[in-house]
């Protein structure tokens, strides 16, 4: 071995050069054992609906016939409410729960960077494995809608798709920075996430009260009701209990999402960087 | 010669569990064996020396900065942890690139340093391109100590660097470490079997239920032991004449076959001796020796001794 010091510096990596290898390292692990795998066969669930919906069930509702109102329909119901909350899930808080558990943590926080950049780049990683996976999913459910569309319905449909998707993307921020945080404080956050998707959020979300501020879902449906006036499925299921809560602009509701992102994301940088992992007991 | 490494009145605990209990300590350049049975401590110890674990009580100092959430420090510090666990998916190479480059080694000579760590540890280089997880419990130990090294750092904290090695494997780890530390730099290394640490070092530490049993040359701790009668378990193919032989010399007090078939097992008060006589027997009688284990290795036993 040589003997004069390769790593010269003093002080922990900076943020620059500890991302570019912790970002690469994120995303590496994201399709590390059947997680990806996992994944891909869950969000292919909406693409092997629609193409239920145009060629295997005969006489589909009109209600349900137009490419626009099915992609919104399935914005709101399935994406922004199951699939995006969900892949976050299983992507953000594998960024420290699951090296804790692997016992591969020790690596990294045994190396001369901050452990939050650690919680940042695996995290910008993992998210941007997210998006990659939803974007694909929701582009080829698009694309299935679109291609039985009436030809009047067609024009429009490739700016929605693009519009939702860019919603949808946007709603992967706060999922993902909310279950990295999850991940740093439990070693085993998957039941508790489950519990946060499918029960809390939803709860608070329909409470018409300012506690349905506190869930993502709520401005996430913000950006997302504007859409659904070419819905009457949706229209007719919500507007009862919506008419009841004071909807935030989509300016504000941006700046609600970009807000839990940056919160969650700097608890998990905090928490990570205060608390000890342990590993094994002695 | 100033200490690298100062733990003073440290303690730790889990909860009501004692980790370790008020230990005062020096580390100074060469190597250093950290000596005691599973459970005793050592490797709360060395996880509080490489900054993971925060002592509960007291401090602990490395190059002569509290070492707790010092992240810079870490560009001097090598840790190779005794538990398994990688990323399996990824290469050897890959690995140790990878961790080349947290620990502030460029991008372009990350590469070069990666495969020189991984010579180093004797890594065969057909195995470094594929995944770690269909690698060996050897290879694998090795690609942790590369992970370690890679970075040439002052400071090496070996936890059980030996677990699963064969014993050429063990040889050649020994080697590496010796060439490390003559360099100048300090190493650490933690073990429960007291032959794999005196093949490399007299400075030794010894804890015991988390407390500080003794430290210091291992000459004095040795005569404790070789007064204690050792038992030999030898797998051989003739154990009825290999214990007969066996029994003419002054040096074993007992012989008894031993619960597997054709192994003794052999007590013995002069261990440095009989160990000697063996070998010679063996090939003067034309005996194969499948396997030869002490059974006082474990350091337990030892232990159970020294602290009545």
């Amino acid at each position: 071995m040589a003997t004069t010091l390769a790593a010269s510096g003093t002080g922990p990596l900076s943020w620059g050069r500890s991302l570019r290898v912790l970002v690469t390292l994120g995303l590496r692990l994201a399709f590390q054992g059947k997680r990806a795998l996992f994944v891909s066969l869950f969000l292919a669930a909406p693409v092997v609906l629609a193409i239920a919906l145009r060629y295997l069930i005969p006489n589909v509702p009109r209600a349900l016939a137009s490419s626009d109102e099915m992609i919104v329909n399935l914005s709101l119901m399935a994406y922004a409410q199951v699939l995006v909350p969900f892949v976050c899930l299983l992507f953000g808080t594998s960024v420290v729960s699951e090296e804790w558990d692997d016992k591969t943590l020790t690596y990294l926080f045994t190396r001369p960077v901050r452990k939050s950049a650690v919680v940042v780049g695996k995290g910008i990683g993992m998210w941007l494995v997210s998006v990659a996976l939803i974007a694909i999913s929701f582009a080829i459910t698009a694309i299935v809608i679109g291609s039985k569309s009436l030809p009047s319905d067609f024009q429009k449909h490739p700016m929605l798709v693009l519009q939702l998707l860019g919603i949808l993307c946007l709603a992967t921020l706060p999922y993902c920075a909310l279950f990295v945080f999850l991940g740093t404080v439990l070693r085993r956050p998957l039941i508790p996430g489950l519990v946060i998707i499918f029960g809390l959020e939803k709860f608070l979300a329909w409470i018409p009260a300012s506690v349905q501020q506190l869930a993502p879902f709520h401005y996430l449906r913000a950006l997302l009701l504007p859409f659904a006036d070419v819905s009457r499925l949706v229209r007719d299921i919500e507007r009862d209990v919506l008419r009841l809560t004071v909807q935030p602009t989509p300016t504000a509701a941006i700046v609600w999402l970009l807000g839990f992102t940056l919160v969650f994301g700097a608890l998990a940088g905090w928490v990570v960087s205060k608390r000890e992992y342990l590993l094994t007991k002695e | 010669m100033s200490a690298v490494i100062e733990v003073k009145s440290a303690s730790r605990w889990y909860g009501d569990v004692i980790g370790i209990n008020d230990v005062s300590l020096e580390f100074g350049p060469g190597i250093t064996g950290l000596l005691g049975p599973n459970g005793a401590g050592k490797s709360t110890l060395m996880r509080l020396i490489t900054g993971q674990l925060q002592s509960s009580q007291g401090e602990v100092r490395v190059f002569g900065e509290p070492v707790w959430s010092n992240q810079g420090l870490f560009r001097r510090i090598g840790f190779c942890p005794d538990q398994d666990a990688f990323y399996e998916t990824m290469s050897g190479l890959e690995f140790v690139r990878t961790l080349a480059m947290l620990s502030g080694i460029p991008r372009r000579e990350a590469r070069e340093k990666a495969e020189r760590a991984l010579d180093a540890v004797k890594l065969a280089p057909d195995a470094w391109g594929r995944k770690i997880g269909g690698y060996s419990k050897g290879m694998r130990q090795r690609t942790k100590l590369a992970q370690a090294l890679v970075h040439d750092p002052e400071l090496l904290v070996l936890d059980e660097p030996l677990a699963g090695l064969d014993p050429v494997g063990r040889r050649e780890v020994l080697e590496l470490i010796r060439t490390v530390a003559s360099g100048g730099r300090t190493v650490i290394v933690s073990s429960h079997i007291l032959h794999e640490v005196e093949a490399v070092t007299r400075s030794i530490v010894i804890i015991h239920h988390g407390r500080l049993l003794a430290s210091g040359d291992i000459t004095q701790i040795r005569e404790l032991i070789d007064e204690h009668p050792h038992h030999v378990s030898i797998h051989c193919s003739d154990p009825r004449r290999l214990g007969a032989a066996l029994l003419a010399g002054d040096d074993v007090i007992s012989v008894a076959f031993g619960r597997e078939p054709g192994s003794i097992v052999v007590e013995t008060a002069k261990p440095d001796s009989f160990y000697g006589r063996v070998a010679d027997l063996v090939l003067a009688e034309g005996i194969r020796v499948q396997r030869l284990t002490s059974l006082d290795d474990n350091l337990q036993a030892v232990f159970s001794y020294l602290v009545k």
